[in-house]
């Protein structure tokens, strides 16, 4: 991989289409976990590795490729969430109050989603969420990044990180219990 | 079992780090506690959504169909030479080295000065332009007053006539002299006689040769013939 990335430094086009098919998966993994829309993370993750390529000459060899990856992504999703706010369509695939299938299905705790189901999912879990606790969420909580990993990814101090992932997660909680009509002790 | 120790055992059982006794003290007191069972349930939910959310991977369809749009938006494009980052980023490290502040105010004040010269040039091309714009709005040569003592005037045309003559024209009168200006002269010329203007004409300063258009008005408003003088001067 360093030698794919160095040649990438060099304009090696070709190499970089490996590094592109490299990591696109995880690239659009967390574009899609944080816009819950598949269309929009598809734009984002073409966009955030145009950026990669653009200013790969900076990447620095002694940080993870994937922590500089996931800063540009997030950044690029960040753009997008606040553009989708401006222009009052947060939830433009909100979610309607009901899951179709799936969710609702606990009897297999290992049945996975579809991407609409996820969507839907996502969109009802992180409605009230801001920009930035949806991202430190979805880093935290669904792509398993550390708290150091997380600050470095988005700049945050670790206790910024915290404040938000414990925001996000009672939020969560709160509209899960809603969903669920479960009406819990609050702890 | 109170409630308190319940809600911490509930979080630990559904990270699977309850020992047996534990798990048997608290099915216990759920089964005595409905808002202790509630947030069982909850938590056990919210565990359970949330690993399904971590191991349902987004599907990225077409995968080789992005990495040719990818390729296509970087085609033409190589990727930025500086390190440094930006034009700014550059401009701030340089402003750290020694001697680069007073280089930037030297500088600066060298292009202050260059354009408050260029102002004060502005200011006198001003000024200039202002002065032949003035001077092109006065007349070219001034409205000269030609003008012969009375006692001349009436040797020249009879002292019972002259006062008639230049009665209700523009030719003024004082105590010793009769004026007229230069405008003037040449339509007063036929109605003054040929004598009297010749002589108000030859009274000027101006050379003949500068009064050419009112040389050509005389001579064709007097049908006599009229002798002119140049630069003569009546007194």
């Amino acid at each position: 991989m360093d030698d794919i990335i160095r040649k990438s430094t060099e304009g090696d086009a070709a190499s970089f289409g490996l590094l592109v098919k490299a990591h696109q998966g995880y690239a659009f993994a967390l574009a899609f976990r944080m816009l819950a829309d598949e269309d929009e993370a598809r734009d984002v993750v073409q966009e955030s590795f145009i950026r990669v390529w653009k200013s790969i000459r900076r990447y620095d060899p002694s940080q993870k490729f994937t922590t500089w990856l996931y800063a540009i992504v997030s950044r690029v999703c960040l753009d997008t969430l606040r553009s989708r706010s401006r222009s009052n369509r947060l939830f433009h695939r909100g979610f309607d109050g009901s899951f179709d299938d799936g969710p609702r299905d606990s009897s297999d705790p290992e049945k996975t989603y579809s991407n609409r189901e996820l969507a839907q999912l996502i969109s009802q879990l992180s409605e009230d969420l801001t920009p930035t606790q949806r991202l430190v969420f979805t880093l935290r909580d669904l792509q398993e990044c550390t708290i150091a990993e997380v600050s470095a990814i988005t700049g945050l101090s670790e206790g910024s990180i915290k404040t938000n992932l414990s925001y996000a997660r009672r939020r969560i909680r709160n509209v899960l219990a809603s969903q669920y009509d479960i009406s819990g002790s609050g702890s | 079992m109170n409630c308190e120790e319940a809600i911490r055992l509930i979080h630990l059982d559904a990270d699977g780090e309850t020992s047996a006794p534990e798990g048997e003290a608290l099915r216990a007191h759920l089964l005595s506690c409905e808002g202790c069972a509630n947030e069982a349930r909850l938590v056990r939910q919210t565990a359970r959504t949330m690993h399904r959310l971590r191991t349902s991977m987004p599907v990225l369809t077409q995968p080789e169909d992005l990495v040719k749009s990818i390729l296509a938006g970087i085609s033409g494009n190589t990727p930025r030479r500086s390190r440094s980052g930006s034009i700014m980023e550059a401009f701030f490290n340089l402003s750290a080295r020694p001697g680069f502040r007073l280089a930037y105010a030297a500088v600066v004040l060298a292009f202050v000065s260059l354009f408050m010269l260029q102002q004060a040039d502005t200011f006198r091309s001003v000024e200039a332009l202002g002065e032949k714009l003035a001077q092109a709005q006065r007349p070219t040569t001034p409205d000269v007053q030609y003008s012969i003592t009375i006692e001349d005037a009436r040797d020249i045309i009879g002292s019972s006539e002259l006062e008639p003559l230049i009665e209700g024209t523009p030719v003024s009168v004082s105590s010793e002299r009769i004026s007229v200006r230069k405008s003037d002269l040449a339509s007063l010329a036929p109605s003054l006689g040929s004598r009297l203007a010749s002589r108000l004409l030859a009274s000027s300063d101006t050379p003949v040769e500068r009064l050419p258009h009112l040389i050509v008005d005389i001579q064709q408003s007097l049908t006599s013939s009229l002798t002119l003088r140049p630069g003569g001067k009546d007194r």
